[in-house]
């Protein structure tokens, strides 16, 4: 392809400063921000091919003039925000075009009565976030990427906050959106609180990562920041114990706003004062109007106890809430000591949850050489299920396809351990590119229709190739 | 062969102190820091990761690393994880009390003690300064007791072909290159660049089967280190001090050798 004719052709639609082709930027936007090739961004050493321009955009008519040009040249286009993706889904392939929002931000409307707040896609959540808590308001939402994301993005890649047991994940917080097709068209999802009017087209767009239009402007719940907070950690005697406790909460109707089990390794990396040895931990933080967060909290404490946990009390929540974001300020932590990290989450039924936790830490063991860690908790629990998030750390070096083969490993034993007991290969950092290989055996008889929507709203297959859908 | 000792240090994890942690406490003397965990110290930890440097270099039969640490069995992970990154020795020294704080000359005596019984040591490594107290002082005090020469803020560690040391380290003046004959003792500080190793999952394991060696030990009295603090201080009267300013290192150790030579000599 003539990529100088391309980027000549964008300039002067777009204007010349929206085009960018300075090879430090171009090699930036290589790959995602954080995930597995942070080490070849460190290293400097890429087997992903530089993208030939990046567009940036300054309102939803420049993505829909650009997406029109690429669709007819039929170029590969990635949208990307704030880049803080864990998957590969902004991962560039060959003859890429990043179609990056980030510069349409800020607030469009803040309404109080309805409570709503609509935004530019390229909106930083954190600024999102202080916006509203200045006008007594939060969002929510809280990804552990709070520092780096943005709302497209959020929404594309169906993000889960840290809050969700009370607030819910963006499918349960996005009101409405604007998007533009692949093929150039504007189109707009109205907000309303709720309606049956066919299918929810927010659907098509939530969890999309970019395959079926790039997000422009969003509008969102807003929640009254609450009255009252109680929070406690315990010790638990094992991951079984630890789900078993949070299934009768889930169960039992309780909504701590944050419910999560760390396995022994994480609790005493993370919490080494406060568990004993070979203790989990398990922490709740429950909110609400003056009175319901202590009766959330002595019915969790009830149900803790009689699981056979420990009562440590508020201090390991403190400080979870201290460095709960510090990866997004040290990304480069883990390569510094010559490890490559990897997190990766899945989620099943309590049924088989556990089972699922033990299998894949029993595989990564024992097939991934030179595995540092291999650890996992639960964050995000359910009337019928949770999540579970592994952390793994192996050494990495100089051989990138060795490093390659260690990364398929950890994936693989994940991967393969979740399907294999019913469970989803995704909770909430979205497919990207590394787990489009399972994603058939994730939908089953379902697939073929994400295929189809794909055909009908990207006649060319324009938008991010071989992300979410598995393009051979 | 090159047997390397490196001396480390268990101590609070100051990096997680809560925020809301940092005051004084009633009693005026410290921080509540004993919510967090412990680590090897820093410093200790770098000179742990150059030994290891080293090791790679030259392969793990030529350096052999002892890890030694006084302290009590809180002491065993972190002995553990020093093994399972490749030490080969692990030794802890278990007094009947606990050493005193800010008392630099009375640790460097009780590790010296240790060191002189457990071999003869080729490059001797010590943090250059823990966490907790910030003293600076006990690398210093353990190459007086073995009359050893000492090089300070060390970033990196070369093993020549004729025996000798090539060892970098930081001076005011920027990196200094020098060549040492062995045994030498060296501190360490915060090397850009260097970090300890992580330990695999399964070295990690295998190292937990093994105990560390532990050396049952009693504090050396108050007089006894009283008396060898004394031993290492100059008299204010006899101090002699004196400013020379040169350019080139070759200068300065020229006009060092003469005033050595002829004590009193004015340059």
């Amino acid at each position: 392809m003539n990529t100088g004719k391309t980027v000549q052709d964008l300039m002067e639609l777009l204007g010349k400063g929206k085009v960018i082709t300075e090879e430090n930027v171009l090699d930036d936007y290589r790959s995602d921000l954080i995930g597995y090739r942070r080490w070849e961004r460190f290293s400097k050493n890429y087997r992903t091919p530089r993208p030939v321009c990046v567009i940036k955009a300054a309102d939803a008519e420049d993505v829909s003039k650009a997406l029109k040009y690429l669709n007819e040249a039929k170029l590969n286009v990635i949208p990307v925000s704030g880049r803080s993706c864990v998957t590969g889904g902004i991962e560039s392939t060959d003859n890429t075009v990043f179609l990056d929002i980030s510069d349409m931000n800020g607030v469009v409307s803040f309404d109080t009565t309805n409570c709503t707040v609509t935004v530019k896609a390229g909106t930083p959540l954190e600024y999102l976030e202080g916006y509203c808590n200045m006008r007594g308001y939060t969002t929510g939402h809280f990804p552990q990427s709070l520092p780096l994301a943005q709302m497209g993005g959020l929404v594309a890649t169906r993000s889960i906050g840290q809050l969700s047991t009370l607030y819910g994940g963006i499918e349960d917080l996005l009101i409405g959106l604007e998007a533009v097709l692949p093929t150039g068209e504007v189109v707009r999802i109205k907000n309303v609180p709720r309606r049956s009017a066919g299918i929810d087209m927010r659907h098509l767009f939530m969890g999309s990562e970019g395959r079926f239009g790039v997000i422009t402007e969003v509008t969102v719940k807003l929640f009254r920041q609450p009255e009252g907070k109680w929070q406690c950690a315990f010790g638990m005697k094992s991951m079984d114990d630890g789900l078993e406790a949070l299934r009768e909460i889930m169960q039992a109707g309780w909504k701590p706003a944050v419910a999560r089990l760390h396995d022994a390794y994480e609790a005493e990396e993370s919490y080494p004062a406060y568990v004993q040895p070979g203790e989990c931990i398990l922490f709740f933080v429950a909110y609400g109007p003056k009175g319901v967060e202590k009766l959330t909290g002595d019915a969790i404490t009830e149900i803790c106890v009689n699981h056979g946990g420990r009562v440590i009390g508020s201090k390991p929540v403190d400080r979870w809430f201290e460095v709960r974001n510090n990866v997004c300020y040290s990304l480069d932590r883990h390569y510094k000591v010559g490890n490559i990290g990897e997190s990766i989450e899945i989620s099943a039924n309590w049924s088989d949850i556990g089972e699922i936790y033990k299998a894949a830490c029993a595989r990564g063991m024992e097939e991934v050489d030179d595995v540092v860690q291999f650890s996992a908790h639960s964050s995000h629990s359910y009337v019928q299920g949770t999540n579970m998030y592994f952390v793994t750390r192996y050494k990495g070096g100089d051989d990138l396809e060795r490093n390659e083969k260690r990364f398929l490993q950890v994936y693989t034993a994940i991967m393969e351990e979740t399907l294999k007991r019913g469970g989803s290969i995704c909770h909430h950092h979205g497919v990207g590119k590394y787990r489009t290989r399972w994603i058939e055996q994730e939908h089953g008889s379902a697939y073929p229709i994400l295929c189809k929507i794909r055909d009908a709203l990207d006649p060319n297959g324009i938008m991010n190739k071989g992300t979410v859908i598995n393009d051979g | 062969m090159v047997d390397v000792l490196v001396c480390a240090k268990l101590v609070y994890d100051l990096e997680n102190v809560l925020s809301e942690e940092w005051r004084v406490s009633e009693d005026g003397q410290s921080i509540p820091i004993e919510s967090v965990g412990k680590i090897m110290n820093i410093c200790d930890a770098n000179a742990l990761e150059l030994a290891l440097r080293l090791q790679d270099q030259l392969g793990q039969d030529i350096v052999r690393i002892t890890v030694l640490t006084v302290g009590s069995g809180e002491c065993r992970k972190m002995l553990s994880t020093a093994r399972a990154v490749g030490a080969q020795r692990c030794v802890r020294i278990a007094l009947e009390e606990p050493l005193l704080n800010y008392a630099s000359c009375q640790t460097a005596q009780v590790l010296v003690e240790a060191i002189t019984q457990l071999g003869r040591f080729d490059l001797l490594l010590f943090g250059m300064s823990a966490g907790e107290y910030d003293m600076g002082q006990t690398g210093l005090f353990a190459a007086e007791l073995l009359n050893l020469p000492v090089i300070q803020d060390v970033i990196s560690l070369k093993s020549l072909p004729n025996g000798a040391m090539e060892i970098g380290h930081l001076t005011d003046a920027g990196i200094a290159t020098s060549i040492v004959r062995k045994p030498v003792v060296a501190t360490v500080g915060t090397p850009p660049e260097v970090y300890l190793r992580s330990p695999t999952l399964k070295a990690v394991l295998m190292a937990s089967k093994i105990q560390e060696e532990v050396l049952e030990r009693s504090l050396p009295e108050a007089g006894q280190v009283r008396k060898l603090q004394k031993g290492l201080q100059i008299p204010r009267e006899k101090k002699n001090c004196r400013l020379f300013d040169a350019a080139q290192s070759k200068e300065m150790a020229t006009w060092l050798k003469k005033a050595l030579d002829k004590e009193g000599e004015q340059p």
